[in-house]
């Protein structure tokens, strides 16, 4: 078996590889009369949060490779789904998150690929939210976001993780932002043109590539995403930027000490340009223990909110089931990863309300927790409205 | 006093050339006219030129076949040898860097279209290293070390190519094994540019049994004006007296057919290494293009290299690292 059996369907006529082609499908359901007719309030208790992954293959190509070498290591036969199949996971996950009261979560759309798999990735997400839009809303804009909200639906933020199809031909930025491409982390885990990764040999900030990168994001109004980033790098980017930025995943060093997660330095540079701090869930990077606890997850909350402020912090959640482990020496476990008990999935923030309530959190700190936060950053970089 | 450019001397070095075997250990010019005829009359026996494009799709593999009858692909020692007996030049297949976009299974079909040396890192940063005009240069990365393992498990030479870092050339060395190359710069000692290359790499790369070829390109030689050959020569010696006799080759690293007009990209090209206008991209002199080869061999005669060793630098150090590693 190779990697070759992804499971895969033929999507429209024709080859639509570049992504500008994406907004052709009209795969952006945004309901403009919904929008234009709510108050500017509709977001004001918004629950948006991530990133968690969608059911593949809408999750992409790169976690479909890494998830079958995965289960060939285990011994497991490969798993071939339908294209209806995986949709009808997705629309579980979707009601799962609507019923915890998400209104808007990021979804992993690109995670490593490099081109012409990225554009796959991107045309299969479009194409699944085409098929569910009567129960979810593809999130580009704030305009997305006020449709999720004022429809009741579920938005899907695409999330970039690693700009590879990008590089240092910088123009395509506008291309990618125009089809769909909020929020981009531009490194990944590991070394890219621009900088190293979080899980590097070396720590050496942003190259001369990386620096311009930044600022095109910037002028692309590109949410930029510094989780997974390597220390150096995370301040070099900071420097540049002039707009916040986030870490969508990211923990406090100064509660475990993992290196996917942030030092106090980085906490406050986040803080000082406006961004926000997602905490994640993922085991790994809560404890060093084998079973961490809801509690431990919010041990983080409660440190970034002490060094970077009620204002800096949101929910990274980073529920995922998909194989990181890409080189030996990498700081993370093979699958199933142990979720923390009363953290671990959309079903459980409901009761994580009540968590944060009894460790002291108002209610106008809950909402900024839960998304008031994000959305602040998402609005300040995007700008009101389809811009 | 003779001078490289006297026609007597000038005449012993190309009947020299005709008794050895004479490689240019790294062409960046593309496959053109101009290459095919230059080559000749320089009496260039093997190129190896740089096709950053080498999928099946290019059009070098039919300008190959158009020119049968000059140019010969080689993917092995012997090959070469045999093109030099029909009367042909050889031509191998290098890149300057790994462009497989992380996916390593692709090289086992390069190494088969023909793929036989490959640099790594081109003056910025990627995924594999670190270059040489990077502002916090570092070493390889995780995948920079399976790039490298990769190309050695496919006995395609590892070129440090002079556009990886200093940090990065290092480790390259460390992970390595056997002979690791570096086809084209020059001795920094001689002229402060970060394409050019300490003493101490120029060492470590003559320990590993490899070589290190020099680059005629007028920028790495001399900060303003044109370079002489003499200046080149002296260069020469420099890297000879370095790394030894056994250890130096030419790598020319001309543009043919890709030089272009106007602005450079002054990231991956940036001032202090390379000049800001294609137009200024010129060659020492006389090695603009590979007729003036024979300058190199006539001053290498002129000062007072014995045959044996001019055969060394002017082809049969490549040869041996290829045989090496090609393993033929």
């Amino acid at each position: 078996m190779s990697g070759r059996t992804i499971p895969r369907r033929d999507f429209v006529a024709g080859s639509v590889t570049a992504p500008l082609a994406l907004g052709a499908l009209g795969c952006s359901p945004n309901d403009e009369a919904a929008v234009q007719e709510s108050e500017p309030q509709a977001l004001d208790s918004a629950v948006v949060v991530g990133p968690v992954p969608l059911a593949s293959p809408i999750r992409g190509l790169q976690a479909e490779r890494m998830r079958l070498a995965a289960e060939r290591r285990a011994g497991i036969p490969a798993r071939v789904a339908s294209w209806g199949e995986e949709l009808e996971h997705v629309r579980s996950q979707v009601r799962a998150a609507r019923d915890a009261g998400v209104n808007a979560f990021m979804v992993p759309v690109v995670s490593g690929e490099h081109e012409p798999a990225a554009s796959e990735n991107l045309r299969r997400f479009h194409e699944a939210v085409a098929a569910l839009r009567d129960e979810v809303v593809a999130v580009l804009n704030l305009d997305g976001l006020v449709s999720a909200v004022v429809t009741g639906r579920v938005g899907l933020i695409p999330w970039f993780q690693g700009a590879k199809m990008i590089e240092a031909d910088l123009a395509l930025f506008a291309a990618y932002r125009a089809s769909g491409a909020g929020i981009m982390a531009p490194t990944h885990l590991w070394k890219m043109p621009y900088g190293d990764g979080a899980f590097e040999r070396s720590d050496q900030g942003l190259t001369a590539t990386g620096r311009l990168a930044i600022r095109a994001m910037n002028r692309e109004r590109i949410v930029i995403d510094l989780s997974g980033m390597g220390p150096r790098s995370c301040l070099d980017a900071m420097e540049e930027s002039e707009h916040p930025v986030i870490f969508s995943h990211s923990n406090a060093r100064a509660v475990h000490d993992h290196p996917m997660n942030l030092g106090d330095e980085h906490l406050r540079a986040c803080a000082e340009l406006g961004g926000v701090v997602g905490v994640s869930a993922f085991p790994t990077c809560v404890s060093a223990g084998d079973n961490p606890t809801a509690d431990d997850v919010l041990r983080h909350l409660d440190h970034i909110v002490e060094v970077a402020g009620i204002d800096h912090v949101a929910l990274g959640l980073d529920f995922t089931d998909l194989p990181r482990k890409r080189f030996p020496s990498d700081p993370v476990p093979d699958p199933p990863y142990r979720f923390p008990e009363g953290f671990s999935g959309f079903e459980d923030l409901p009761r994580l309300r009540d968590r944060l309530a009894e460790r002291g959190y108002g209610e106008d700190d809950r909402g900024k927790i839960l998304g008031g936060n994000m959305v602040r950053v998402l609005r300040g970089v995007w700008g009101d409205g389809a811009g | 006093m003779s001078h490289p450019f006297d026609p007597a001397l000038l005449a012993e070095a190309r009947a020299l050339q005709d008794d050895i075997l004479v490689v240019n250990g790294l062409d960046a010019s593309l496959l053109n006219e101009e290459v095919v005829r230059t080559l000749k009359a320089g009496g260039v026996h093997m190129n190896m030129s740089t096709l950053p494009d080498l999928s099946l799709s290019s059009p070098f593999h039919q300008f190959m076949l158009d020119h049968a009858d000059d140019l010969v692909p080689v993917t092995t020692v012997a090959g070469i040898h045999a093109a030099r007996a029909a009367g042909k030049v050889a031509v191998g297949y290098c890149w300057q860097w790994v462009d497989v976009d992380e996916d390593l299974s692709q090289l086992a079909g390069y190494h088969r279209i023909g793929l036989r040396s490959s640099g790594l890192v081109y003056n910025v940063g990627n995924y594999i290293g670190s270059g040489c005009v990077d502002p916090n240069p570092g070493p390889l990365s995780h995948y920079g070390i399976q790039v490298v393992e990769a190309l050695q498990e496919l006995r395609i030479v590892v070129d440090i190519g002079g556009h990886c870092s200093e940090a990065t050339s290092y480790d390259v060395l460390e992970v390595a094994e056997g002979p690791v190359v570096c086809s084209h710069t020059n001795p920094l000692a001689l002229r402060d540019n970060p394409r050019c290359m300490t003493d101490g790499l120029m060492r470590a790369i003559a320990d590993t049994g490899g070589v290190i070829g020099i680059a005629a390109f007028n920028f790495f030689v001399v900060r303003e004006g044109q370079a002489t050959l003499e200046e080149f020569l002296r260069q020469l010696d420099h890297m000879i007296d370095v790394a030894g006799v056994d250890h130096v080759g030419i790598g020319l690293d001309q543009i043919i057919g890709r030089n272009d007009r106007g602005p450079v990209n002054p990231v991956t090209l940036p001032p202090e290494a390379y000049p800001q206008r294609y137009e200024d991209w010129i060659y020492v002199e006389g090695l603009h293009d590979f007729t003036g080869v024979p300058l190199i061999t006539a001053g290498l005669l002129e000062r007072g290299y014995a045959p044996e060793d001019i055969e060394k630098i002017m082809g049969a150090n490549w040869l041996r690292v290829w045989a090496e590693v090609w393993g033929d």
